[in-house]
């Protein structure tokens, strides 16, 4: 099984070890950091949901990688992220996933407040070892 | 260029400070040195208090040295000013794509311009150029149709019904509920509206691929001209991230035509910003717009040549000026300065621009003008070399902070005291002087224009002539280190008296120039000053006053100032 970028509406762009993935048509905003930013790349790039699978078991990265990758799939499908492709094909090489022992199991950062978004100072009301959306930690 | 080789060199007028000059170095320079430029940037500045131009480059920035996160302490912030642009973009371009499809398939055409036309063509990436709403240019027929369309998709007019008919002529503003903004404009440029002017525009204009939709942007030409004027039109308070805009364009592009940027700029009077424009450029990259071009500009435009020189001369700003061409003048005492200068530079316009009109028939006079001294600095960026009029000497101790007064005394024996020239000064013996509040804040302000009662429309805009005399016993004084600059303004208070706006638009009339002391004594200048009309219908009165930016208004120092009544009634 395939997912698809739902390129229609969804605009994405990596920086650093981190994807941001927004919703052009709700003003969703997500972060996909880590693991999760591999994942996308990887649906990106046109792998199939098993090839992903195999590539985190290989690398072992955390516990309970089957469960954990179907949870993050469906908050992708959820939220309309992606869609699914049944009749997909794929000619990609073989998926390679290194474990680092820094991230933490892959999650969607989602910030869906569109009207605070925008109308934060991304200088001066931010975290600042973050960065906006995130806000300063009280 | 041999006619104008009274030009020794062209410098700006301008300041941009060390700090954004550095900031744009790093974007522009070669990868090396780039790194170098951004290190010392990030040494300088206070991030919490970043300049609106610095931050409008900050995407670009965090994209171009996003690699240098362990020397970065601002890397987090600097990417999420990036996030929060390409988030507002995503949004802004996404919903734009459906309004221009949609103009498309209705057959109205529109032209792109400004940072939406900037980042098709040039950026292509969509976070870096950071942008408040997208323009587009359209003809007149064709407003209602496209407002129509504009509604459709969810948009509303930003602003008041009255701010409309005020500033419908221009541009008109909508925005979604998210804030999305689109500005749809019936002309280019504010300075120049009037039936046809933008017809050079549509015909120069390029098509360009937005993912498949094809859409008219600006020939880089125009985008050039409409980046520079609007980039310099409010240089008291100059923001200059435009400037990296333009040497994009001027990189990116196989060739320029300037000939049709000056020939547009002409038919539009903008000559003046145009200029002020491309001198701020090359200052800040002369492979970009070499100085070639600026005598090729000037050349193309004798009579700004000759206002030039004229204001040059009067402001005793010659010091760019051909030295050996001007020294013979300086020579004879038996007229003054000024007039020698005008019989000279009457020969000069002769024999430079025949056919032209005369200097004699020119008026120059340093009478309503501030006083300049230029200032030169050695390695350790002291001062060691000024050029300024003999007369200033004596004054010294007041415009600058001074070392050592016996240093200056020598000075002021050593040079006439008619005349002006070059000055060797020791170095570390002068400095510029920080802001400070003056003793005494004493100044008279006449209306030379206008009645002192004015009916109009909500949010007219009257003109006002005015002349300002410092009648305190201290100089005003600006430089590149002035933060507390002098302007005129005004308040708005109803007809009862009680208050409905303090701080209202400023007009700076003594400008900061880089590289200058800039000072006025106790003789008159002239200020141009806009009063905005309240939008509310009513009577209103608008009390002139004067300030020392962050430091006094001279109101609440006894000084009493004309007013002018106001009356605000509805207009069709």
């Amino acid at each position: 099984m395939f997912y698809r970028i739902n390129s229609a509406c969804v605009v994405h762009e990596k920086v650093d070890t981190e994807t941001f993935i927004i919703n052009t048509l709700n003003g969703m905003y997500f972060v996909a950091d880590g693991y999760a930013s591999l994942i996308w790349d990887a649906i990106a790039a046109g792998y199939s949901v098993e090839q992903i699978q195999g590539a985190f078991h290989s690398a072992e990265t955390f516990e309970d990688h089957e469960r954990v990758l179907c949870d993050f799939f469906a908050d992708l499908l959820s939220e309309e992220l992606v869609f699914v492709d049944e009749q997909g094909t794929n000619d990609a090489s073989t998926l390679s996933i290194t474990k680092n022992t820094i991230w933490g199991i892959p999650m969607l950062s989602k910030h869906d407040d569109l009207k605070d978004l925008v109308a934060l100072d991304p200088v001066h009301e931010v975290n600042p070892e973050k960065g906006w959306p995130f806000q300063p930690e009280v | 260029m041999q006619d104008l080789e009274i030009f020794d060199y062209i410098e700006s007028n301008y300041v941009i400070h060390d700090a954004q000059r550095l900031l744009l170095l790093s974007l522009i320079a070669v990868a090396s040195h780039s790194i170098e430029y951004f290190k010392k940037w990030l040494t300088m500045i206070d991030f919490d208090a970043i300049d609106s131009g610095s931050f409008r480059l900050m995407p670009l920035v965090f994209s171009a040295f996003q690699t240098m996160q362990a020397e970065n302490p601002y890397h987090a912030r600097m990417k999420g000013i990036y996030r929060y642009v390409s988030f507002k973009h995503a949004l802004l371009f996404a919903k734009g794509r459906m309004i221009f499809q949609q103009l498309t398939q209705e057959g109205i055409e529109f032209i792109l311009f400004k940072g939406a036309a900037l980042t098709l063509k040039y950026y292509h990436n969509k976070a870096v150029r950071m942008m408040d709403d997208m323009d587009f240019l359209i003809h007149d027929k064709d407003v209602l149709r496209a407002e129509e369309i504009l509604f459709i998709h969810g948009l509303a007019y930003r602003y008041t019904k009255e701010r409309r008919l005020a500033f419908h002529e221009h541009s008109l503003d909508y925005i979604d509920a998210n804030e999305n903004g689109y500005d749809m404009h019936r002309y280019a440029l504010p300075e120049s509206m009037y039936p046809g002017v933008d017809e050079g525009i549509w015909a120069r204009s390029i098509a360009v691929d937005w993912n498949g939709l094809s859409v008219q942007v600006m020939s880089a030409e125009d985008l050039m001209l409409t980046c520079c004027v609007n980039g310099v039109r409010h240089l008291a308070e100059l923001r200059y991230d435009w400037v990296y805009d333009v040497i994009t364009i001027i990189r990116r592009e196989p060739s320029i035509a300037w000939q049709v940027i000056y020939e547009e700029a002409n038919a539009r009077k903008l000559i003046q910003p145009l200029f002020n424009a491309l001198t701020i450029i090359h200052d800040i990259s002369p492979h970009t717009v070499p100085t070639q071009q600026l005598y090729t500009f000037l050349a193309n435009h004798s009579a700004y040549a000759t206002d030039l020189l004229c204001t040059l001369v009067s402001e005793g700003r010659s010091h760019g000026l051909n030295q050996a061409l001007i020294q013979p003048m300086q020579a004879s005492r038996k007229q003054t300065f000024l007039m020698r200068t005008i019989r000279y530079l009457g020969a000069v316009n002769r024999s430079l621009f025949p056919g032209q009109r005369n200097l004699h028939d020119q008026q120059i006079s340093d009478e309503h003008k501030p006083h300049h001294i230029r200032c030169f600095y050695d390695e350790q960026q002291q001062i060691n070399l000024l050029y300024l009029r003999h007369q200033y000497l004596s004054g010294l101790s007041n415009l600058f902070e001074i070392c050592s007064s016996a240093d200056v005394s020598r000075l002021t024996r050593r040079y006439p005291t008619m005349g002006e020239g070059y000055v060797k000064i020791k170095p570390g013996c002068l400095m510029i002087k920080s802001d400070s509040t003056l003793n005494h804040y004493q100044a008279k302000l006449t209306i030379l224009n206008n009645p002192r009662h004015v009916v109009c429309a909500p949010g007219q805009r009257i003109p006002l002539q005015l002349k300002l005399l410092n009648q305190g016993s201290w100089l005003w004084i600006s430089s590149r280190h002035a933060e507390h600059p002098y302007g005129v303004s005004y308040h708005v208070f109803y007809q009862d008296g009680t208050l409905h706006t303090w701080d209202c638009p400023r007009y700076y009339f003594l400008q900061a120039r880089k590289n200058y002391v800039t000072f006025l004594g106790r003789q008159p200048i002239l200020c141009d000053l806009q009063i905005e009309a309240p939008f509310e219908v009513g009577h209103y009165v608008i009390q002139l006053d004067v300030v020392h930016e962050g430091i006094n208004w001279y109101s609440k120092q006894g000084n009493a100032f004309p007013a002018i009544t106001l009356h605000v009634e509805e207009r069709e």
